[in-house]
């Protein structure tokens, strides 16, 4: 006599056995797969990073691109502070991100006001205009709100000048961008440092010799030096080959000696 | 009485050597008939040989019963194994000369030359693998006189090659090998097994693909193939008997054919 019930057993662990090595090979071709997709994803960001980066060096060429960029900090930090947080840590991953948000925090109260005016209105129209009907009436909201973008800055306030200065020389010296020279000529200029003002701004020259704030800088900074005469001569070779009215108008300055 | 059409089906596949179970399968005709000729010719011996569960105890089944009305044919299905007993046998069956005491292969021999009878008679030996080579090369002997014919059957091993080297290479005989059948054979045969049993039902139930899962699983063997077949049916009346509600009566289920080939150890489980 037959035992079936044992047979059934038997059976079902023969389908088991049988459909074992088809799994494996299943299980094998997922891994593989999702492994091979998660190296390529991984290539692709790495990818991404290094363009994002390209692109926000080009960014610094524009007062514009000051005004895009720290778009997402004034919106979300109205919106939602949670989220703001999660911006923050992604301003701090990208250090350029962090430089550029401290040159706008370096701006006027004011016009750091109107920045977010504009801003709020292109993300959510409705809740932002509450907001600033809110910041018109009373003030109070106003003080509670502007601590949350100190608390943006705060982390970017971290590194001060120098150190961002330096985080863009350290890209200069990788990439040789004259937008990026320009932009640490004029940084040195602003802190005093005519030397180095007159350094870079001879480098962004020599890269690229149709820059005219660079030329102006440099001028700047030889009567900075008191090279007032090399000054002259260099804005009036400028000025003849570019016809810069900038240029002109800084000269007349510097010969009637208005800028000294 | 057979309660169910499962129950008789079984009994169909009931590993028997019987003349009347005999399937004509074309293939296997035109060897049976290569047999028949062979037989008829003055051939000295004709081996028969191939993989066990080939057929070839049913061919010397059916050889005999066919023949056995017109010609003096013998067959031993179970070998002799003793030397003195195997000629007495003979010499009771092919002379009628009945020996109580010992009986060597010398008188065997002279008894045998002796004889004045116009018919050769027709030694069938099935299992001759089992013989030892001495008494093989005796038998060699023995068809030597023409007084005797001898059709022997061998399993096909590299044993039953060497037996067949030694012995027979250099004698005038026939050769005929046995296969394991083909997918479209097996589905005959199955079919052809239970309609002769009017088990039509039965044999309706087995559809092109599930015959090709037998054929998978008994390499199209006969043997392996009724031994299977027997515990399907089997497995069959126990579901019909006790759970009706789980079988499909229209076609034989793969799973009832995979229990079945692990019961009779075709599957590994």
């Amino acid at each position: 006599m037959l035992n079936i019930n044992e047979l059934e057993k038997r059976w079902f662990v023969y389908k088991i056995k049988s459909y074992t090595p088809y799994l494996i090979i299943t299980i094998l071709i997922l891994l593989t797969s999702s492994l091979l997709l998660f190296l390529f994803y991984n290539d692709n960001s790495l990818k991404n990073k290094v363009s994002i980066e390209k692109k926000e060096v080009k960014k610094f060429e524009t007062h514009e691109t000051y005004v895009k960029i720290g778009d997402k900090v004034p919106t979300t930090a109205h919106v939602d502070v949670p989220k703001v947080k999660n911006d923050i840590q992604k301003v701090v991953l990208q250090p350029s991100l962090n430089f550029i948000d401290n040159v706008v925090i370096n701006k006027p109260e004011t016009s750091k006001k109107k920045i977010i005016k504009e801003k709020i209105i292109e993300v959510k129209p409705e809740p932002i205009i509450e907001k600033i009907i809110e910041v018109k009436i009373n003030p109070e909201p106003i003080i509670e709100k502007i601590p949350v973008e100190e608390n943006v800055s705060l982390q970017i306030n971290k590194q001060n000048t120098s150190n961002d200065i330096n985080l863009v020389i350290k890209r200069f010296k990788t990439n040789n961008n004259p937008a990026l020279s320009l932009f640490i000529a004029k940084k040195y200029y602003e802190i005093g440092n005519f030397n180095q003002a007159y350094n870079y701004a001879l480098i962004t020259n020599q890269l690229n010799k149709d820059i005219e704030e660079s030329w102006i800088i440099f001028s700047k900074s030889l009567v900075k030096l008191n090279k007032k005469d090399k000054a002259v001569e260099v804005l009036k070779q400028y000025v003849e080959y570019s016809s810069s009215s900038r240029a002109e108008i800084l000269l007349s300055n510097i010969i009637s000696g208005k800028f000294k | 009485m057979k309660s169910d059409i499962f129950d008789i089906s079984k009994d169909v596949f009931l590993d028997t050597v019987n003349a009347k179970d005999y399937i004509e399968l074309d293939r296997v005709s035109i060897f049976y008939q290569s047999l028949t000729d062979s037989v008829l010719k003055p051939l000295k011996m004709v081996l028969l040989y191939g993989k066990p569960g080939t057929g070839k105890s049913m061919f010397l089944t059916k050889l005999h019963n066919d023949l056995s009305a017109t010609k003096k044919i013998h067959l031993y299905k179970t070998p002799i194994l003793d030397e003195n007993e195997f000629y007495k046998t003979l010499a009771q069956d092919l002379l009628s000369i009945a020996y109580d005491g010992e009986l060597n292969f010398t008188q065997f021999m002279k008894i045998l030359n002796n004889s004045l009878s116009d018919e050769i008679p027709i030694v069938l030996l099935d299992e001759a693998q089992l013989y030892s080579n001495s008494l093989m090369e005796k038998i060699r002997l023995l068809s030597d006189t023409r007084k005797v014919k001898f059709v022997i059957t061998l399993h096909k091993t590299d044993k039953e090659d060497l037996i067949a080297k030694e012995h027979f290479q250099t004698r005038i005989w026939e050769t005929i090998e046995l296969k394991n059948s083909s997918s479209s054979e097996l589905k005959f045969y199955i079919q052809k097994k239970l309609l002769k049993a009017n088990c039509f039902d039965a044999a309706s139930m087995f559809q092109d693909d599930k015959v090709n899962l037998i054929y998978k699983l008994t390499k199209g063997n006969y043997r392996d193939t009724n031994k299977l077949l027997y515990t399907l049916f089997q497995i069959y009346s126990w579901y019909e008997e006790y759970t009706p509600g789980k079988i499909n009566k229209n076609k034989i289920s793969n799973k009832i054919i995979e229990m079945s080939a692990i019961h009779v150890g075709l599957l590994n489980a």
